[in-house]
């Protein structure tokens, strides 16, 4: 897969990284802004072919390599360019456009524009915070592509673990596996305790629904 | 105290009644129009727009009716001249009036959003653009074609986009030789346009047809308007070995 990176930041290394486990012999392009960068890049990412490029010049160089680009992902330190970027792509017909946000703020004008796939690496805070902290109901994480879901539900209360256990029996795109306090982990909600956790992984609409329940049951 | 007519009497009450049914008709769409606009957002801005408009036009012309029939006109000849201009307006505007039901067949049920791959009819390629009359597709090869929303109404839309990769098949006719040789070739130049493919091509069937030998591949490929240039890189892969391909 010929995938064009933009960019030289932090974001840019892991996802240059992630590109080269993914798809170990496909091309990856490179491009950056200063000669220094660059050099750093090249050396850093020997696999990469790495690009120099006046920053005004980057569009003209999606639009001209557009038919046979497979992905831009945009990178850079600032969320303008990013912005900017990932239109030409969209606007060219790349197949796959993706922005890294460096302000998770941005994120609806991304949203907005038309840009679909938004990486935004500041979202792993509150679901981290919440793990940590036993959140009664927390995202771990939002699927891209398909509507899957992944969940967890702290077992705070018996009459919340009634209400899950019912409404898995009826939810056939939903498995869950529970986690007691002791750290023991069982696929049987009949084991499941109170302050355990429950993880869900399924369907969007479904575990929706479960974490409504649950935020729900914890109010009253 | 001056005596008024009873009949320009009631009839002036009616025209009050009317004028009022009007003002009210008036405050009543405005309100409406901004309602629905900020309801149907989810939808997408421009299609709200112009469905609260639509709506906001259709309770102007409840209210008109309404105010007509007040004024106890003719309304048998009203109603005549009012079905006459509306299937008028049906028939001259039949296109725009099914590309307008048709967007709303997109915005609701969305079959498809912009990047994704769709084949409908004959037509395949990427969603550019979702436009309230039309929707631009791209071609695999890079053609710009607009489609008229209607289109969709007509034709099963295939919304190929939860898969990243494409399988596309090209058939190599390649002269009489030994197929080792071929085999050999074959794998030298999948090989070579591997980076630019996500997954293994596959060599599917090769095989000797008159005085000729027929090889068809298999490339997974996330562009498919890279295909024509992948043709280019696999002739000047063959010619390079002296082989002499022809690509389909």
């Amino acid at each position: 897969m010929r995938t064009l990176l933009i960019g030289g930041s932090h974001q840019a290394y892991f996802a240059a990284n992630a590109i080269r486990e993914i798809d170990p012999e496909g091309k990856l392009i490179m491009i950056e802004f200063t000669s220094e960068k660059v050099e750093v890049l090249s050396k850093t990412f020997p696999f990469a072919e790495v690009i120099l490029q006046e920053i005004n010049e980057v569009e003209s160089y999606i639009k001209g390599n557009a038919s046979i680009l497979d992905a831009v992902i945009s990178a850079t330190e600032s969320d303008s360019l990013n912005l900017r970027y990932c239109k030409a792509a969209r606007e060219s017909a790349v197949p796959l456009v993706i922005s890294i946000l460096n302000n998770p703020l941005n994120q609806e004008i991304f949203l907005k524009e038309g840009i679909t796939y938004i990486i935004n690496p500041h979202s792993i805070i509150p679901i981290e915070l919440s793990e940590i902290l036993g959140g009664s109901a927390n995202i771990l994480y939002r699927s891209p592509k398909n509507n899957v879901l992944v969940a967890s539900i702290k077992i705070s209360d018996e009459r919340l673990l009634l209400e899950l256990k019912r409404t898995l029996d009826q939810s056939s795109d939903v498995s869950a596996v529970f986690v007691s306090q002791a750290g023991e982990i069982t696929s049987s909600l009949n084991e499941a305790d109170l302050g355990g956790r429950l993880y869900l992984i399924g369907s969007e609409r479904s575990i929706d629904k479960m974490l409504k329940v649950a935020r729900k049951v914890v109010r009253r | 105290m001056i005596e008024m007519n009873p009949v320009l009497n009631d009839l002036l009450l009616r025209v009050l009644i009317a004028a009022a049914v009007l003002i009210l008709t008036y405050f009543l769409s405005r309100y409406a129009r901004v309602s629905l606009e900020r309801a149907f957002s989810k939808f997408g801005a421009g299609f709200a727009k112009k469905l609260a408009e639509i709506i906001r036009y259709f309770i102007i012309f409840m209210g008109v009716a309404t105010a007509v029939s007040v004024l106890s006109l003719d309304v048998m000849a009203i109603s005549v001249i009012i079905a006459a201009v509306l299937i008028f307006l049906l028939v001259s505007m039949r296109d725009i009036v099914l590309n307008l039901a048709a967007e709303l067949y997109l915005a609701t049920r969305r079959p498809f959003k912009e990047n994704d791959w769709v084949r409908v009819g004959e037509i395949e390629g990427t969603v550019k653009s979702i436009g309230g009359m039309d929707t631009e597709i791209i071609t695999y090869e890079g053609d710009l074609v607009i489609i008229p929303n209607s289109y969709f109404l007509r034709n099963p839309i295939v919304n190929k986009s939860q898969s990243l990769v494409r399988y596309v098949e090209l058939k190599l006719t390649i002269p009489k030789m030994k197929l080792d040789k071929v085999e050999e070739a074959v794998t030298e130049v999948l090989s070579e346009i591997k980076p630019e493919l996500l997954g293994e091509p596959e060599l599917l069937s090769m095989g000797e047809k008159e005085d000729k030998i027929e090889v068809v591949l298999s490339l997974p490929i996330v562009n498919v308007r890279k295909l024509r240039w992948l043709t280019a890189k696999i002739t000047k892969g063959f010619y390079s070995r002296g082989i002499e391909v022809e690509v389909e």
